[in-house]
């Protein structure tokens, strides 16, 4: 029972997006149609998942025993780089998913405040194992019915007369801002 | 380019926030506080600052295929030091920023920075282009959280200007980040087409 409130909290109350606003500029950038958005958060929501469990077990049985704890940073962007790489590697098998991103697709990944700042969360309000895992996989489902949901949004937008000065990112921002206040809403 | 029109664009014409919204958005959470937005802004301008320092004092040592790798484990360095000065020195402050410190990596402008200006210019101009743009980014969070301080709460750098009934919790929660930012950023916008036109009709 424990475990359930945790996970949709996770999803929903502590929404990493949209309440803690990790990953506002991918949130902002891929999401123009829902097709790639869904490609695109996939990748991202594995990517957390794995890094955020391995991150919360070097910090636990390799960082903390031997006293290195100012390492936490570098540690976990080195983590993140290869869980990335691996997942990158392991999707070129498949390439209507690689094609959709070429270059930017790495950069994308790594400069993914969502990932990185799961893993700081994890650690900073003290779970064990199982909660880390419940809260990662958590995590990653809000991070993908949020992407979902705001691409959706802007394929409505696309059609819309908007004012020439709000065009682009101003009206983005805001539409982001109203979708936050939905999920504030579940406080 | 010029040292000092480097400079200058990364204040002005290409501020690194308005311009390129994503700059600010690993910083967005902490501007409900002028004092917060103003000392994240300062640790990112000093890791932009050493960051672009460093890459381009070793530009030709880094093969291109790994370029991404090295920026950003250089910048993670540089981060990682920001951030133990910060919390022994002022721990007051570090509350405020708490986990977003870390979160300086995975800001777009670094990266960009690095990789688009720092390895292929000289290391004096590559410290203008991190100065301008670090100057920049320091002006455009503090007016953010300025404002959002200003709205929210009725204070300004924890300076009681308005009652205590004024604030709106609303603009100093998570969607007041993002609304306000959008706000801001329009007003730029239009202000940058009225000047346009101005200046087409005179062409005339």
């Amino acid at each position: 029972m424990k475990y359930l409130i945790l996970l949709i909290s996770s999803v929903f109350v502590n929404n990493v997006v949209l309440t803690q606003l990790f990953g506002i500029s991918p949130l902002l950038v891929v999401t123009r149609k829902v097709e790639s958005t869904i490609y695109f958060s996939i990748v991202v929501a594995t990517v957390l998942v794995f890094s955020t469990i391995l991150n919360f077990l070097v910090e636990t049985y390799i960082l903390i025993p031997f006293h290195i704890e100012y390492f936490q940073i570098v540690a976990f962007v080195v983590l993140i780089l290869i869980v990335s790489r691996m997942v990158q590697i392991t999707l070129s098998n498949f390439p209507t998913f690689v094609n959709r991103f070429q270059d930017n697709f790495f950069v994308l990944l790594v400069a993914n405040s969502t990932i990185l700042g799961a893993s700081l969360l994890a650690i900073k309000n003290e779970f064990d194992f199982l909660t880390t895992v419940v809260f990662a996989f958590g995590s990653a489902i809000g991070y993908l019915l949020v992407m979902i949901i705001f691409s959706a949004i802007q394929e409505h937008l696309r059609l819309e007369k908007i004012p020439k000065s709000m065009e682009g990112y101003p009206i983005l921002l805001i539409a982001a801002g109203l979708l936050a206040m939905a999920f504030v809403g579940f406080q | 380019m010029s040292n000092s029109k480097s400079f200058f664009e990364g204040v002005v014409s290409n501020n690194p926030v308005f311009v390129f919204v994503l700059g600010a958005c690993p910083t967005l959470a902490v501007t409900n506080t002028a004092i917060g937005g103003l000392s994240i802004a300062l640790c990112t301008a000093l890791v932009l600052l050493l960051s672009n320092f460093t890459i381009s004092l070793i530009k030709g040592l880094i093969p291109t295929k790994v370029e991404i790798t090295t920026s950003l484990l250089i910048i993670a360095t540089f981060t990682a030091v920001i951030q133990l000065i910060f919390y022994s020195q002022l721990p007051l402050l570090y509350d405020k920023v708490g986990i977003y410190c870390p979160l300086i990596i995975t800001n777009v402008v670094l990266l960009r920075r690095a990789i688009m200006f720092a390895v292929e210019e000289t290391v004096m101009a590559s410290i203008f282009d991190a100065l301008g743009n670090g100057i920049g980014f320091i002006a455009a969070l503090t007016l953010l959280s300025g404002i959002r301080e200003l709205l929210g709460t009725g204070r300004l750098f924890e300076y009681q200007v308005f009652s205590e009934n004024f604030g709106t919790s609303l603009i100093a929660m998570a969607p007041g980040a993002l609304i306000v930012l959008g706000l801001i950023i329009a007003f730029f916008n239009s202000v940058k087409r009225a000047r346009k036109v101005n200046l087409d009709t005179q062409g005339n």
